[in-house]
């Protein structure tokens, strides 16, 4: 195919001759007399169907097959960028994908250590409010005014009181509440309130085990779960965005929710380290958290958490979760 | 007898069809080696990428004998990626901070919408070119305002009804405010060809979602709506609900991007030529099914072919019916456009293009 010169001022395409002089493109037949110098030459990358386009500064461009340029551009000192030389070799396609492989794994290893930095450096009322707006709502839809008598309330604010001693714990302010449609169960919000339901302490059997369910709370507390959470999910959306751009919304929706649970599990067993420590330190077996997990699982009706179910609940398998607070 | 002198006849050039040079292999691996480049980078690379990318893609487009080609230069976009990155990272540390200063960028986000798209579509269309000509995009911040911010308001506010509507004026904004040089592109399909495409769809998809739905149904009718905590449908009923989803997704999704676009091509016009597009579902559906199946069983690194084999479909199935002399276009000269409005759109995953 005959090189094609088009003026820049209409759409005609004029071929032409090419050829070499003192530095200059000359472009010739047809009508067309043009020189062009090699520095007003911007040459598009290879790889695309063995033509090359050639813009001139001030106006023009030039299309011509590869083969009958290269000879010209390279007399006229006109060369491929390197990265325009290189990624069209495949070595280097799979090498990066290697090196991408290798990077993604470094990155999901160190996610929690960054974001845990982050959390650090973030004043802790950063999402306090957030807290403060979460619990608002839950009083709204999920959560009644508590049942349980105040001298029952005061009795197990003041035993974790006394059973922490010296502790230094993280601030925390401990609420009651009936919560009928979510049943036994207690949440740290992160404005530091500490919510235990009625439904809990009327499942305890014995007031340490509310004090293990408490520790474990204040363990996620302490170690600023819900803000290191919220760091790296977004850390995590962005990143699915990016690699999964536009396709299938689906794909990086449930990438996202998987790493995301994992992420959560992780809080989980800290909070459940955190509480094994607190109680041992107080002469209190774990097996209480543990007793009183295994009733809270059974009241709430799971009778068949089997592991496939496991990775994708956001809260590790209870027997899992009782096994480790019983290992010594 | 004296020959009696006609015009030398420039006779109609006969319809061209467009066509896609590039291949899968090759695209694998300026893909590959942008993902890798961007990352390591930390997305400061992703600028000179999407030059990469679009060069690639507008140089293998050929229609008429010519490619087309795209200028944008990497610092232009870099720039506007970095703005487009401070906003969204704004955006989450006031959720951190206050409901209140998050609500309000939403609302600032919201309103500068129209700005966003007219710079996007300036941007873009200015730094495409074909045949040494640049197009060009005249629509107003006005304009955009009604058609992206109005119009989708009163589709909220008539449950929807309004939408075929509203999508239709937002082509319009774009097609009939593009121009190829001096010659202005126009659009003539009609509200009711897009509530013909919609209502089908839209009918399709409610009977897919309905079937899907039956045996979730009929578990809760049979269990008095409100099952005790424990009893959970039998699998086959949630089999049932999530093979609905994903045909929506796989089985209507490609019929409604057939239908559209063979509509919003029939309907355009440059100048005195027309478009025809000539899509069939029959060609389509298998090849993004075979897209999905391979990119979800390749993690994702089939991506780059089936990207490939979709323009290569799209341009096969382009045909520019000339009306007069394709010589004939003239340039534009008008002032360059900067890059801001782009790098939001695409960050924000705003589909500006055609």
């Amino acid at each position: 195919m005959a090189a094609r010169y088009f003026d820049g001022t209409s759409s005609r395409a004029h071929p032409v001759g090419l050829g070499v002089a003192a530095g200059h493109l000359v472009l010739s037949g047809g009508g067309i007399d043009r020189r062009v110098a090699a520095y007003d030459i911007e040459v598009s990358e290879p790889g695309v169907s063995r033509m090359r386009v050639l813009h001139f500064r001030g106006g023009g461009s030039l299309e011509a097959d590869e083969a009958e340029l290269l000879a010209l551009l390279t007399a006229l000192g006109l060369r491929d960028s390197a990265v325009a030389r290189h990624q069209m070799r495949w070595s280097m396609a799979l090498g990066a994908l290697v090196l991408l492989v290798l990077l993604a794994l470094g990155a999901w290893a160190a996610l929690p250590f960054v974001a845990d930095r982050v959390a650090r450096v973030l004043p802790a009322n950063a999402i306090a409010n957030v807290g403060k707006e979460a619990l608002a709502l839950l009083d709204r839809t999920h959560f009644d005014p508590t049942e349980v008598p105040l001298e029952r309330q005061n009795a197990i604010t003041d035993r974790l009181a006394l059973v922490a001693g010296s502790d230094r714990l993280p601030g925390h302010t401990l609420l009651f509440r009936k919560a009928p449609r979510i049943g036994a169960n207690a949440f740290a919000l992160p404005s530091g309130d500490v919510v235990l339901t009625d439904e809990l302490i009327a499942l305890a059997e014995h007031d340490d085990e509310i004090i293990g369910v408490l520790a474990h709370e204040l363990g996620h507390l302490d170690g600023r779960h819900a803000l290191r959470g919220a760091v790296q999910s977004s850390a995590v959306a962005v990143a699915s965005a990016v690699y999964f751009g536009d396709v299938s919304s689906l794909g990086a929706g449930l990438s996202a929710f998987l790493i995301q649970a994992k992420y959560s599990r992780d809080f989980e067993r800290e909070a459940d380290r955190y509480a094994e420590a607190f109680l041992r330190r107080h002469d209190i077996p774990p097996a209480r958290l543990g007793a009183i997990l295994e009733r809270m699982e059974r009241s709430a009706g799971a009778a068949d958490s089997d592991a496939a179910s496991g990775y994708l609940s956001t809260h590790p398998v209870t027997e899992e979760r009782i096994r480790e607070l019983l290992a010594p | 007898m004296v020959p009696i002198a006609t015009e030398s006849s420039a006779a109609m050039p006969r319809p061209e069809r467009a066509a896609f040079t590039g291949t899968g292999g090759e695209y694998f691996r300026i893909w590959a080696v942008n993902l890798l480049l961007s990352i390591a980078t930390l997305g400061i690379y992703s600028a000179w990428a999407k030059v990469r990318r679009e060069q690639y893609f507008h140089g293998n487009t050929r229609i008429g004998g010519a490619s087309f080609g795209y200028h944008a230069l990497p610092m232009a976009i870099l720039r506007g990626r970095l703005i487009a990155v401070a906003a969204l990272v704004a955006f989450q540390v006031s959720g951190l901070l206050s409901i209140l200063l998050n609500w309000a960028l939403v609302i600032f986000f919201f309103v500068a919408t129209p700005w966003v798209i007219v710079r996007a579509l300036r941007f873009r269309l200015a730094n495409t070119s074909h045949r040494g000509i640049r197009f060009r995009f005249h629509g107003t911040m006005a304009e955009a305002a009604l058609v992206y911010l109005g119009l989708p308001l009163l589709t909220v506010l008539t449950l929807g009804a309004l939408a075929p509507f509203a999508l239709q004026r937002q082509t319009q904004f774009k097609v009939a405010g593009a121009a190829f040089g001096t010659t202005r592109f126009g659009f003539t399909a009609s509200p009711g060809a897009y509530y013909r495409v919609v209502a089908t769809t839209a009918l399709l998809v409610v009977a897919i979602l309905a079937a899907g739905a039956a045996p979730i149904l009929m578990f809760l009718a049979q269990n008095g709506w409100k099952p005790e905590p424990g009893v959970t449908p039998p699998a086959l009923a949630i089999f049932a609900a999530v093979a609905a989803y994903l045909a929506v997704i796989l089985v209507v999704g490609p019929l409604f991007q057939v239908r559209m676009q063979n509509l919003v091509w029939n309907g355009s016009t440059l100048g005195p030529h027309r478009f025809a597009s000539d899509q069939r579902y029959a060609s389509f559906f298998p090849l993004q099914l075979v897209n999905a199946i391979l990119t979800v069983a390749t993690v994702g690194l089939f991506r780059p072919f089936a990207i490939v084999r979709i323009a290569r479909y799209r341009a096969e199935h382009l045909t520019l019916v000339p009306g007069a002399s394709l010589d004939a276009f003239l340039t534009d000269a008008a002032a360059g456009a900067s890059a801001t409005g782009e790098e939001f759109a695409e960050l924000f995953d705003f589909d500006i293009g055609f």
